[in-house]
């Protein structure tokens, strides 16, 4: 990465210089002596972030057993957990199983998030109700959204959504939201989704306000019905936004832990793991730390590629 | 559609159509229904009787605190003491850390920063199922396995960067110009920071704060997995551990989310509109 993330810090900023002369401008009246005040916090991440990453590629070359797994002296394997982990069901069948819930649960977000964004910014009477609840589940605790799902849809007459659809006539006995393999997988896609919407649907309400009025105005002398409005004025607006939170949530769902754990700790079997899960499960249900690490370096190396568009799209954003 | 004339003017792609605002009525009408029963359910399940969950209906039949009574007599004093104690210490860690750096990273040009921002934004996408390994073997090398300061110094290593990257624009936007008649006067870094610059951002700083705090209360696998003992967990472990036991008793579990979920209520209901604006930045500018 060669060009800096461009600073603007004023109307004629050192950044104006600099695109210019294509260097950094001279270092007005602000010595470098003030980045000493970062000091204390990279300092802290480098101790709490770095250094651990590297104890978790060490841990994944060793063969730790339980109680041995703060030691440093156990014995190196070599890739011995990785070909473990390749040679291994579970992991192969998560990595299809990962891509299925990173792509449903995306979408969901982006269509469902997109969608309240565009109601919650009418004006309509009583609104302050549902933006007031989309505000609340947002920063609700995923367990609490996960307990109170895990009740929701349980299994028998007793669960709400069961009790709803068995008084529907939709189906004739409860269904097994969370204990049969593809029900219980797409059950926690869906609860990811549910609470995801409310970030995607802020974030956009607030982009969908920078929209320029004119813009509309325009569109509608012109005689654009609304559909063409939202394709043509809307959608283009708000586009960088959606592209930075789609990679966004793509690594947020990469990263879901709470939801799986609280609603079905990654079961039956391990039907509803994905790959980071399985790094849980390998070293906190087997505690066997070597392979739950190797599983571990495979999911930062696959977060890494995530979150290259997205470092990409902040730095266009950051110089535009 | 061609029906301009009752639309109000310049709001919003689909102000006007009737089609088109009915259809938003009838979806708002569903965000409402798909948002507030879950919580109604919540609420309902947690003032019902045991031994009413397998016939009562969405809503209890004989409305009682039973519940909260018998789990105020247990667990929850000590949970809420564990949860108050952790997302305290990590709010207060986190913005003891990250303001500084925020300023420290504001305005300067030097070849650091783009590394030191992108280490930030690359600390916030590692799964946390990664990193909890690695954290437990170093937490036991300090010896802070099963310690709630342990749990604290882990999630900061969440909020640090996020807490960062909100503060460092408004750090930003504050003028030049007030930084040097400050350094006029003769008041060093640290006291423009403190005596000036802070109480500027006073508002930006508490919402910072308040998201920190509300997501540290929540946090789950950090506190799971470095704390071995019962006594130690926060409300989000008790809960998560008992969504499995409680397999009959769902109206004590209810009124336990119900509980935990309080602070965030508070934090909404205080704060809403700024919310979005600290979302907005940290996320997404």
């Amino acid at each position: 990465m060669t060009v800096p993330l461009a600073e603007r810090s004023g109307p004629l900023a050192a950044g104006d210089a600099r695109r210019v002369t294509g260097r950094p401008a001279a270092r007005r009246r602000v010595p470098s002596g003030r980045l000493l005040f970062a000091l204390p916090a990279f300092a802290f991440l480098i101790v709490f972030f770095v250094y651990p990453l590297g104890l978790l590629i060490d841990t994944s070359v060793r063969e730790v057993s339980l109680g041995s797994a703060a030691n440093p002296g156990n014995p190196v394997v070599g890739a011995e957990n990785y070909r473990t982990v390749l040679a291994e069901a579970a992991f192969r069948e998560a990595v299809p199983r990962t891509l299925i819930f990173l792509v449903g649960s995306v979408a969901l977000q982006l269509v469902l998030g997109l969608c309240v964004a565009l109601v919650l910014n009418e004006r309509f009477r009583g609104i302050a109700v549902p933006r007031f609840l989309i505000y609340f589940v947002w920063l609700l605790p995923p367990v609490v959204s996960g307990a109170v799902w895990k009740y929701a849809l349980d299994g028998t007459e007793q669960g709400a959504v069961n009790d709803a659809l068995l008084a529907l006539g939709l189906v004739d006995s409860p269904v097994l939201f969370l204990t049969r393999p593809g029900v219980a997988l797409a059950a926690i896609t869906m609860v990811t989704a549910w609470a995801g919407v409310p970030f995607v649907a802020i974030v956009l309400t607030a982009a969908l306000k920078d929209v320029p009025g004119e813009l509309y105005e325009a569109a509608r002398v012109d005689g654009c019905s609304p559909w063409h409005r939202f394709r043509w004025v809307t959608l283009p607006s708000i586009a960088p936004t959606l592209s930075i939170l789609g990679t966004l949530l793509l690594i947020y769902s990469f990263k879901a832990f709470d939801y799986i754990f609280v609603l079905t700790q990654g079961g039956p079997g391990t039907s509803t793991s994905t790959v980071p899960y399985l790094a849980y499960l390998y070293s906190f249900a087997q505690f066997d730390f070597g392979l739950g690490s190797a599983v571990g370096v495979v999911s930062v190396l696959t977060a890494l590629v995530f979150a290259v568009p997205y470092l990409l799209q902040v730095r266009k954003e950051e110089q535009s | 559609m061609s029906v301009a004339e009752s639309a109000p003017p310049g709001r919003g792609i689909h102000s006007e159509g009737r089609g088109w605002r009915r259809l938003g009525l009838v979806f708002l009408v569903l965000i409402t229904l798909a948002y507030g029963l879950p919580l109604l359910w919540m609420v309902g399940t947690s003032l019902k009787q045991a031994g009413d969950l397998a016939t009562d209906g969405w809503l209890p039949s004989h409305p009682t605190m039973a519940a909260y009574r018998s789990f105020f007599a247990t667990d929850f004093l000590p949970a809420l003491r564990n949860s108050v104690v952790i997302s305290g210490t990590t709010t207060l860690l986190s913005l003891a850390l990250a303001v500084p750096a925020a300023y420290g990273l504001s305005r300067v040009r030097s070849r650091l920063i783009v590394p030191g921002l992108v280490l930030l934004l690359v600390v916030q996408l590692i799964p946390t199922s990664a990193t909890f390994i690695p954290l437990f073997r170093l937490l036991a090398q300090l010896g802070l396995v099963n310690s709630q300061f342990g749990v604290s110094l882990a999630q900061a290593t969440l909020f640090v960067p996020f807490a960062v990257l909100i503060l460092r624009p408004a750090f930003n936007s504050l003028p030049p110009a007030l930084e040097e008649a400050a350094s006029i006067d003769g008041a060093g870094r640290l006291r423009f920071l403190v005596r000036i610059a802070l109480p500027l951002l006073r508002n930006t700083v508490l919402v910072t704060a308040a998201i920190v705090l509300v997501s540290s209360w929540g946090e789950l696998v950090y506190s799971l997995t470095f704390l071995l003992e019962q006594d130690k967990y926060p409300l989000s472990v008790y809960i998560a551990q008992s969504v499995g036991r409680f397999n009959n008793t769902w109206n004590l579990l209810m009124s336990v989310a119900v509980l935990a979920s309080l602070p965030v209520l508070l934090v909404v209901l205080a704060a809403q509109r700024r919310l979005r604006d600290g979302v907005t930045l940290g996320a997404v500018k």
